[in-house]
């Protein structure tokens, strides 16, 4: 209903800054951990939804904008991709020897 | 097979006096490699057998200790994985010798908290009820 119309808004709106959807995810609709209060309107419950993108990197403060706009968004965000980056390779903790951890490093201003 | 260490310093403490070295001994019974060197000139060893230990990387060495989240990726959108590593009471970020995680993973950790903090996934101030029966990862211990 108002919902589908609202991300049928936003969608329109990223591909017109040319930005290309790859997925549209719900992550269900549930209480919000703590009141929000956006556009003079304090929201308590609220639906999640994650839209994957590709877009220039230029227009994403026009977008921002537009979503801050748009009354029925209560809290926009833009973030990096988490997939695109690769988990780096990771040994372990390494034993740091004491003596190194006796003097402290001199600080330099 | 018993290793001495004689270190005979003549004149003062600080400065390894040149004239007299210290001297390893190894007493290994069948070998005779007992070395007193005295004296300016250096002398090579008289006798280099083969029993002399090779130089060669430690092959008992242990693999490195990895924390809980080695190798795992963290995403800011599994909220139970994330408030195993607040506080209940006030919601406040684990330290890193609480949590016991290596530098990246904690770093990852505490930014993808304040991500979910900021984007309504988490809550802030307290632990959400839901998670608070999650078994305890790190390494702290409440009053009761």
């Amino acid at each position: 209903p108002e919902t589908a119309a609202a991300l049928k808004r936003t969608i329109e709106a990223l591909m017109d800054r040319g930005a290309i959807v790859r997925n549209l995810e719900n992550l269900g609709e549930r209480a919000l951990p703590y009141k929000i209060s956006a556009h003079s309107q304090q929201h308590w419950r609220g639906g999640y939804f994650l839209v994957d993108f590709y877009a220039p990197t230029t227009t994403v403060e026009s977008i921002m904008e537009h979503l801050s706009r748009d009354i029925d968004v209560i809290r926009p965000n833009i973030v990096t991709h988490p997939l695109t980056q690769e988990v780096k390779q990771c040994d372990g903790i390494v034993p740091v020897p004491l003596e190194e951890k006796l003097y402290a490093p001199k600080k330099r201003k | 097979m018993a290793a001495v260490v004689v270190g005979c310093s003549g004149l003062g403490r600080k400065k390894l006096t040149p004239w007299i070295t210290a001297a390893v001994c190894l007493t290994y019974p069948g070998t005779q490699t007992v070395l007193w060197r005295r004296g300016c000139s250096q002398y090579k060893q008289v006798t280099s057998n083969e029993n002399m230990p090779v130089a060669m990387e430690n092959p008992y060495k242990e693999p490195l200790k990895k924390c809980i989240l080695c190798g795992k990726r963290v995403d800011y959108k599994n909220v139970q994985l994330l408030s195993q590593f607040i506080s209940p009471y006030t919601g406040c970020i684990h330290g890193r010798h609480i949590t016991g995680l290596c530098g990246k993973k904690q770093k990852e950790i505490s930014k993808a908290i304040k991500r979910a903090q900021i984007m309504g996934f988490m809550p802030v101030m307290y632990k959400d009820p839901a998670y608070l029966k999650d078994p305890k990862v790190c390494n702290i211990r409440y009053r009761e």
